[in-house]
């Protein structure tokens, strides 16, 4: 069974079709990636799935249940997270703070806790620290707790970011150019992390440049050109697809 | 409860600046403190949802005039005459009125001041919930336009209305009995006690702010200011977030306006012109924005020396130069030069309160 | 209502539309080529209109008022070069408290030098008495110079955005500042310019209206506001539309004194700002798609 399905999504922006008809579905425990040259329409594809932008026509259904005409912050608590191609963490806050704000949709305390204090809150409070703690210790940066975010290096920036993702404990976590700016070191790095995350049950749906990278880690490629699906395949086959490769190697050429 | 010390050094110095102006026999200091104390009660909420959540008010002088004037109309405009008519009579049973007399022995029959007080508050609150809905989601320019707007409004209304007294503003409110034997007024022999009652809500007040800028909300709200893409992405409902801190900021306003009313004894349309909002502002950020501590400190130094006259005639010219020089050249506010970063990192310090 | 009062009402409305439009394209200037939204517009009118009435005590008048203008326009640079030019990309919040800031500073400094009392320049053809026939209605000849003025600067303006190199210069501006830097624009200097443009084609508004509306230390901010919502009204940069919204804004401001008291007629024009921000942000002739690419 699919974990997440879209139908038959569209969006213009202007005279520009920029996601033209696009269908796919990522399975559960999977990891799915969407590639394409640029301007393919790959982050306006996410950020419709995320709902950040509105579709014209089109149906996203998670967990089998239609998601397309929920809020942002809706998606995320019903289990969809996700990172930023140019990462947005919250300046003036430490890297706990931004991860712990990631553990905003599993704890409870509302408004009136907070000014009053209660103690519900305050042990939940407590809960979220660990927790916090726990996902930048995850991803080897718990020394950097303390630290503003926005002051950190770019990969340490990056990995701030995965954590407070995680911290919401997705079913689904959708990553917006992972290896963006990082060195070959650093993404594989991004490589195993991946990896580790799916195996602790989270599914990925990755838009990503690196060929290298979506081949190596994913179970399955969607392919976007001028914001169509022209192939869905497994990374081997995809490897093969003549029309797949005509882009890229067009694309090269130019 | 780290957080609460700076409360602790707070409170004590309140008694001591009682004290010290009873040894000195300059009690008449309390007055202008006192006031002090309720505009600071306005600033500390409006730096909540300005420096904390990021969305600046340019009205906040109307949800002050609000409290100020729909609790001093009720309490000072004689329901005598009406005294037969239906809801009156009804109002009356209910015992939310009182009668007293004026100074010609004609009997008053007006709104009790409590009643007046929560009538007022509650109005603020639901002007603020309409009004905070379609504004907030306004940014920038058009967020500050807009609260400006608001607050010309309710200037213009105050300055139209007979009610309220049109240019001269209300006059003769009475005292405000909070409990038996606690009164805001501004009775000479009650000058004590009313600088404790003002300083008193003020530390209760800070106390609610400082909890909720470190709970869970408190954290959300300062991620929408970040990025309000990323914190809706991590399921903060930013819109709610920013209503309710707009709504409270409302409310601490309009009870500031209340108090203040009752203890100056009345209220003009100076209290709603724009002048008033753009102080507080320029406070808040004088304050490093963020930072209730600083808007405190800040606002209390600045209205006690404005209202001892010190800035003689130049009082709106002193906030506008001070205004752009902070924004040129400290616009992290002047508690957050890098002198104080030096001060603050010689203190070992575990996690920062924003 | 009688077919007289409906005219005076008619031609009230497009003399202050006239000016609110003017106050709207001073805005759009200088959102144009910062992304600023200058809350000391008002202010440059109230100046335009001191100065000349002040230098007409030693000038002829067409002198005074062309002085007046050069002398605001001064101010206006004077003020982008000490208090905006240096800020390297200041925050849109930090930008509206110092526009804030300067609006108060120069409104203090101005009660300063000529106190509350309210002045006036002369009419610039006969009298407070004099009046036109036109089409059988009787119109003050300042009336038509407000018109006159208003329509010759906004003609003015656009052939010198569309013809002059300049003007072309100030729009590659406002269309991408990176782009036109790199192509040898300077955008700091197109900034003070767009300043200089804005204070002085409020000034003539200033000047010319002064007769007719008398000018006071403190006519800025309310004229700043409805200028403001003019420019929302027309959408945000947009000039010519501008016009259309001033006067639009301006009749609706003048014959709503049918059915609202005057006192309340401020608040009648705020109105229309706070609706039409909740409504039509982008404005009545902007296009919602595009709006949302600005940054506001």
């Amino acid at each position: 069974m699919a974990l997440l399905e879209v139908h038959n999504i569209n969006k213009r922006f202007g005279g520009l079709h920029a996601v033209n008809d696009v269908s796919f579905s990522v399975s559960e425990n999977t990891i799915k990636a969407v590639i394409g040259p640029n301007g393919a329409g790959k982050t306006t594809l996410f950020n419709l799935i995320s709902r950040n932008i509105e579709a014209n026509d089109g149906k996203v259904f998670f967990q089998n249940k239609p998601i397309h005409s929920l809020q942002p912050y809706e998606i995320a608590q019903r289990g969809i997270s996700r990172t930023f191609q140019n990462i947005k963490l919250f300046h003036g806050m430490s890297a706990l703070e931004n991860v712990m704000v990631g553990c905003h949709p599993k704890s409870r305390a509302g408004f009136l806790a907070g000014i009053l204090r209660l103690p519900s809150s305050l042990s939940e409070e407590k809960m979220i620290r660990e927790r916090a703690y726990e996902f930048l210790d995850l991803l080897g940066i718990a020394d950097l707790a303390h630290l503003e975010a926005t002051s950190l290096a770019f990969g340490q920036q990056r990995a701030v970011e995965f954590a407070r993702a995680l911290a919401s404990e997705p079913s689904l976590l959708l990553l917006d150019e992972p290896a963006a700016g990082l060195n070959i070191y650093e993404t594989a790095k991004v490589a195993k992390l991946i990896t580790k995350i799916q195996q602790r049950g989270i599914t990925i749906l990755l838009v990503e440049h690196d060929m290298s990278l979506v081949m190596d880690i994913s179970d399955e490629i969607v392919v976007l050109s001028f914001g169509k699906k022209i192939a869905e395949d497994h990374p081997a086959a995809i490897q093969q697809n003549k029309e797949v490769i005509q882009i890229y190697l067009g694309e090269d050429d130019a | 409860m780290r957080q609460y010390f700076p409360l602790c050094i707070f409170l004590a110095l309140v008694v001591l600046i009682q004290l010290v102006t009873q040894i000195t026999e300059t009690a008449f200091y309390l007055t202008q403190l006192t006031m002090s104390a309720y505009y600071s009660l306005l600033i500390i909420g409006l730096c909540t949802i300005m420096g904390y959540a990021g969305q600046i008010s340019l009205g906040h002088a109307g949800f002050f005039a609000i409290g100020g004037y729909l609790s001093a109309g009720l309490t000072t405009h004689n329901l005598q005459p009406f005294a037969d008519t239906g809801i009156t009579s009804l109002l009356d049973k209910a015992g939310l009125l009182v009668s007293s007399k004026d100074l010609y022995g004609d009997t008053l029959l007006t709104v009790h001041p409590w009643i007046a007080c929560i009538v007022a508050i509650s109005t603020a609150v639901i002007i603020a919930l309409v009004l905070g809905g379609p504004v907030l989601k306004l940014k920038g320019h058009y967020l500050a336009m807009a609260t400006l707007g608001f607050g010309i409004i309710i200037f213009r209304i105050a300055m139209a209305t007979p009610y309220f007294g049109e240019a001269d503003g209300l006059s003769g409110v009475p005292s405000f009995t909070l409990l038996p034997g606690i009164t805001v007024s501004g009775d000479f022999g009650a000058r004590i006690i009313n600088y404790y009652i003002a300083w008193g809500t003020v530390l209760i007040g800070m106390l609610l702010l400082i909890n909720l800028v470190n709970s869970r909300m408190g954290r959300a709200l300062s991620a929408l200011h970040g990025s309000e893409e990323a914190a809706q992405a991590m399921g903060v409902n930013t819109a709610r977030a920013k209503l309710l801190t707009f709504v409270l900021s409302a409310a601490y306003a309009a009870l500031a306006g209340v108090l203040l009313t009752h203890y100056n004894g009345s209220i003009g349309p100076g209290e709603a012109g724009v002048m008033k909002s753009v102080r507080y502002v320029a406070i808040v950020a004088i304050g490093g924005m963020a930072h209730l501590w600083g808007a405190l400190i800040i606002g209390t130094l600045l209205n006690f020396m404005s209202m001892r006259g010190l800035f003689g005639s130049y009082d709106d010219a002193v906030f506008g130069i001070i205004l752009i020089l902070i924004m040129l050249f400290a616009p992290q506010g002047l508690l957050r030069l890098h002198i104080w970063k030096h001060i603050q990192k010689i203190k070992p310090k575990k996690h920062g309160t924003a | 209502m009688n077919p007289d009062l409906f005219f005076q009402y008619m031609l009230a409305g497009i003399t202050y539309g006239f000016l609110y439009a003017i106050v709207a394209i001073g805005f759009n200037i200088i959102y144009n080529t910062t992304g600023i939204i200058n809350f000391a517009q008002g202010e440059f009118v109230m100046l335009g209109g001191m100065f000349a009435i002040t230098l007409n005590n030693i000038l002829p008048l067409p002198l005074a008022i062309a002085a007046a203008v050069v002398i605001t326009m001064l101010i206006g640079a004077l003020l982008e070069i000490l208090f905006i030019r240096w800020l390297d990309n200041p925050s849109v919040l930090r930008m509206i408290i110092i526009t804030i800031g300067l609006s108060i500073l120069i409104r203090e400094l101005a009660l300063h030098f000529w106190g509350e009392t309210v002045f006036s320049l002369p009419y610039f053809t006969g009298n407070e008495l004099s009046t036109v026939s036109i089409l059988g209605a009787k119109v003050s000849p300042q009336v038509l110079w407000v018109i006159g003025v208003s329509i010759i600067m906004v003609t003015a303006l656009s052939l010198f955005f569309k013809f002059t190199f300049t003007g072309q210069q100030m729009r590659a501006c406002a269309a991408n500042r990176l782009a036109a830097r790199l192509c040898g624009i300077n955008a700091k200097n197109m900034v003070t310019f767009s300043f200089m443009l804005s204070a002085g084609i409020g000034a003539v508004a200033g000047s010319v209206i002064s007769p007719i509306t008398y000018t006071q230390y403190d006519i800025g901010p309310g004229l700043a506001i409805k200028g403001f919502t003019v420019a929302i009204l027309g959408g945000l940069g947009n000039s010519v539309a501008a016009v259309i919204a001033g006067l639009l804004l301006g009749l609706i401001e003048s014959f709503s004194i049918i059915v609202i008291p005057l006192a309340f007629q401020e608040a009648v024009s705020i109105s229309i700002l706070l609706i039409i921000l909740f409504v039509r942000p982008h404005g009545l002739f902007g296009r919602s798609d595009t709006a949302s690419l600005k940054e506001f």
